[in-house]
Order: C-alpha cells, then sequence, then structure tokens
C-alpha cells in the first residue's frame, strides 16, 4: 500500500464513517460498542483496501465486515445480554433522542440477525437479495427475517406511534 | 406503519448522530496497520513451516531412525540454544542507535535445528507463563482466550500506572535466516508530537550468547501519540519470539496518558529472551 492507496483510504474512510456509524448504532444501541464496529470494520478495510479497491467493491466489503462483526459479537455476549425497554443514552448531541431511544429500545429486543435485516433494509435501503449477499445468507431466509422483525417492532412500537409519527 | 414510515423513523433517530470521524479513522488505520503486519508474521510463520517440512524430508532422518550419537547432539544443540535468563549488563536499546544490523555470523546457521512440526504455543499456556514473568503487582486484561490465535497473545497489562497494550508472539520461523532482524532505515518517523519524557526512536542489533539475534526498537509515535518497545528474536532453533509493549491502549479505547512504555527495555528483553517461549511438538498446529 503506497501513499497514494493510503490517502484514497483515508478518504473513503472519512467518507463512510459517518453512515457505517448510525448503521452500527441502530444494530448494537451502543455508542462505544458502534464506534469499534465502526473501527474493527475500516481496519479489515485498510487490510484488504488493495483487493477490494480493485473490485471496486469497497462500500459491499465494509457492510458485509460491519454486519457480520456484529453478528460474531452478538453470539459471543448471546448469554449475558439482556433487553431492555430502556437504558441510558450516552450520545451527546440531541435532536430525537426520545425517539432514537425508543426505536433502539424496540431493536434491541429484536434477535441479532432480524434487527441486522431491519436495519439494513430500512435504514440503507437495501434490497433482499443485496442483505442476503451482505449476510451470506440466502433470500428466502432475509423475507422470513425481515417479515419477523417488521411484525415484531410493529408489535413493540405500537404503543409509541402517535409519539413517533410527530414532526 | 408504511414501510417509508419506518424507514423515515430510522432516518429520523440517526440524523444528528455525529461520532468522531478522525478518531475512529485514525484508530481504523492504526489497528489495520497492526493487522496487516500480523497476517505478514502469519504467512511468513507458514512458508517457514511448509519450508520446514520440506526440509525435514530431505535432510532429516525421523527421530526414531536417528543413531544414539545423533540424538545425544541434537540435546546438546537445544541446551546450547536457549538464552541465559541472567545476561548482559549495559545493552539497552532505548539509548544504542544503531541503524544498520550487526553483522551475523553465518556460523550461528551450524546449529540451527528446524523444528519438526509446525507447531504454536497455546495461548493459555503463554498467559500463564507471562504471567510468571511479569511483576507480582502487576494484572492483565482484555484477554481473550476463546478468539486468539495461538502463538499469539494480545493484553492489557497494568503494572500500577495505567493499562497499555501488550503483543506477544512466539513462533517457528527464522529456520533459514528469512526474518534476520534488521533495524529500519530510514528510522520511523513520528506521525505525532512525542509525549514529554518520551523515548527517543532508536533500534539495537544484539547478539545473545546463546546464537539468538535480537532487534530492540522504540517505535515512532502514531497519531495519538502512541509508541511502543518493540522487541524481535529469532533464536537458534528456529523460533522467533516478538513482544511489543505500548504507552497506551489502542486496541478498544485509544488511551495514551504515558510518556513511556512500563517497565525499561533491557526487562522486556529479558521476558522475550526466557526460554519458556519456544514451540513443541503437541502444541497447536500452525496449518489446518
Amino acid at each position: 500500500m503506497n501513499d497514494r492507496d493510503e490517502m484514497e483510504y483515508r478518504e473513503f474512510a472519512s467518507a463512510r464513517a459517518r453512515p457505517l456509524f448510525r448503521l452500527a448504532f441502530l444494530m448494537c444501541g451502543d455508542w462505544h460498542e458502534a464506534e469499534d464496529l465502526v473501527q474493527t470494520t475500516l481496519a479489515s478495510l485498510f487490510v484488504a483496501w488493495n483487493r477490494v479497491r480493485r473490485r471496486n467493491s469497497m462500500d459491499t466489503y465494509a457492510r458485509r465486515v460491519l454486519v457480520n462483526a456484529f453478528l460474531s459479537q452478538r453470539r459471543l455476549k448471546r448469554s449475558r445480554e439482556t433487553p431492555v425497554a430502556q437504558f441510558a443514552d450516552v450520545t451527546a448531541p440531541v435532536v430525537d433522542a426520545d425517539l432514537r431511544m425508543t426505536l433502539v429500545a424496540a431493536l434491541r429486543r429484536l434477535p441479532a440477525r432480524s434487527r441486522a435485516v431491519v436495519v439494513l433494509r430500512y435504514v440503507e435501503d437495501h434490497s433482499i437479495d443485496s442483505v442476503a449477499e451482505l449476510m451470506g445468507v440466502t433470500p428466502a431466509a432475509v423475507k422470513s427475517l425481515n417479515t419477523r422483525g417488521l411484525a415484531q417492532l410493529r408489535e413493540l412500537l405500537n404503543g409509541d406511534q402517535q409519539h413517533l409519527f410527530q414532526p | 406503519m408504511t414501510d417509508d414510515g419506518l424507514a423515515g423513523l430510522f432516518e429520523r433517530a440517526v440524523q444528528d448522530l455525529d461520532p468522531g470521524v478522525p478518531e475512529i479513522v485514525g484508530r481504523a488505520e492504526r489497528l489495520g496497520r497492526r493487522m496487516r503486519t500480523r497476517r505478514r508474521m502469519w504467512a511468513l510463520g507458514s512458508c517457514l513451516a511448509l519450508a520446514a517440512l520440506g526440509a525435514g524430508t530431505l535432510a532429516a532422518a525421523p527421530p526414531l531412525a536417528r543413531s544414539p550419537d545423533t540424538r545425544a547432539t541434537a540435546g546438546t544443540t537445544r541446551a546450547q540454544a536457549r538464552p541465559k535468563p541472567a545476561r548482559r549488563g549495559k545493552q539497552s536499546g532505548a539509548t544504542s542507535v544503531s541503524p544498520q544490523p550487526t553483522w551475523v555470523s553465518p556460523k550461528s546457521a551450524a546449529f540451527r535445528r528446524v523444528p519438526a512440526m509446525p507447531y504454536q504455543m497455546p495461548v493459555p499456556q503463554m498467559l500463564r507463563v507471562l504471567r510468571k514473568l511479569l511483576p507480582a503487582h502487576a494484572t492483565v486484561s482484555s484477554v481473550d482466550l476463546r478468539s486468539a490465535q495461538a502463538g499469539t497473545l494480545e493484553i492489557d497489562y497494568n503494572d500500577g500506572h495505567g493499562a497499555v497494550d501488550l503483543q506477544l508472539s512466539a513462533f517457528p520461523g527464522t529456520a533459514y535466516g528469512w526474518a534476520t532482524p534488521t533495524c529500519p532505515d530510514p528510522p520511523p518517523a513520528n506521525k505525532a508530537r512525542r509525549p514529554r519524557g518520551a523515548l527517543p526512536v532508536s533500534c539495537a542489533i544484539r547478539k545473545l550468547p546463546g546464537g539468538s539475534v535480537e532487534s530492540d526498537a522504540v517505535g515512532g509515535t502514531d497519531l495519538f501519540g502512541f509508541y511502543d518497545y518493540e522487541i524481535y528474536e529469532s533464536r537458534p532453533d528456529g523460533t522467533t519470539v516478538t513482544i511489543q509493549v505500548g504507552n497506551g491502549t489502542i486496541r478498544s479505547r485509544p488511551h495514551v496518558d504515558r510518556a513511556r512504555p512500563p517497565g525499561s527495555m533491557a526487562g522486556w528483553e529479558a521476558v522475550a529472551d526466557n526460554p519458556a517461549w519456544h514451540v513443541e511438538p503437541g502444541w497447536q498446529q500452525v496449518l489446518g
């Protein structure tokens, strides 16, 4: 990796870190954990930079690493993870903090894979096939996870809809 | 709730999230560099392991077929190869800068012994050994025994003055001199101002009494002022031991609050030289 490659990497990473962070935050619901996920993702991208850049697949690669890192982390933490209705939001700038807390608390009650599917579908607007490719599962599995996740999320958010849809 | 409505909610929920992008990218790049270095070392180790296997079939008779004389010679060689725990008085890589590596006698290759199989030291065993070599009051944390790769140990080490990154590896390699330690030329540059009281960038090559060759370096700072002791020891029996001890943590939360890494270069050299770091048949295999 020469100086030019490193500069290109930095430009790409700087441009993509924020959307990746938002994706990670919605999946994991924790500011610091989201930072770690993005850091891990971008570090892996650094190692594979020349390869993925040749294929022009940097975005796909980054999202795949992020989702896999999140799911791996969930598997390790599953035994000690307890879903909570409310949690301490440590984010500093607050515009829609209540909305965020409600949404993230609901998301955290979904199984990790459903959560990843719903976030990828509705935050990043990925197609079923695209999510399937990112997660390494079949489109049918994504459809199933999406349907179940959405149903569960709607049920969880049911009481908050009035509040949530306020402009 | 419609799909569009849900997408809008997500958008509103995260639109104001503003993480510290430069910090994240900086940490990621630093972590990426380390991952790349580690991969290269692993690749080198694997190549050497394959070469060792090839050499074993060409040059060495199976152990049971060796004559008693040969076995005795091998035993002597092993004893010679072990570094002495108590050694040298004055050499401290922290102050002696030698951009040109010292010349190493080719004769040292005469008693180089290639490990019969590419084995690695199990991580729990590495941790046990390390604990014995650290000061009694020191603590280690962030030990991930599940995902750590055999032959490598990455932990947070705290001597009572703040946690720092400690990375250690012991793997079969250098049997053909591929990885004879050298000092970088030009020396590494500082990417940020060195903390007040920091050790200067340095590198020295030492040849130890048992035939090991070691580079003892103090690295340049990264963007956060992080730098480390970097010790790389190549032993006559083909084992390579590396130790990196930083002046802060970078693996999870970057936190650089010390001017110097804990301990002295000489102290960490002694840790690297310890014969407890070795590879042994029966331990975890490198390949497969």
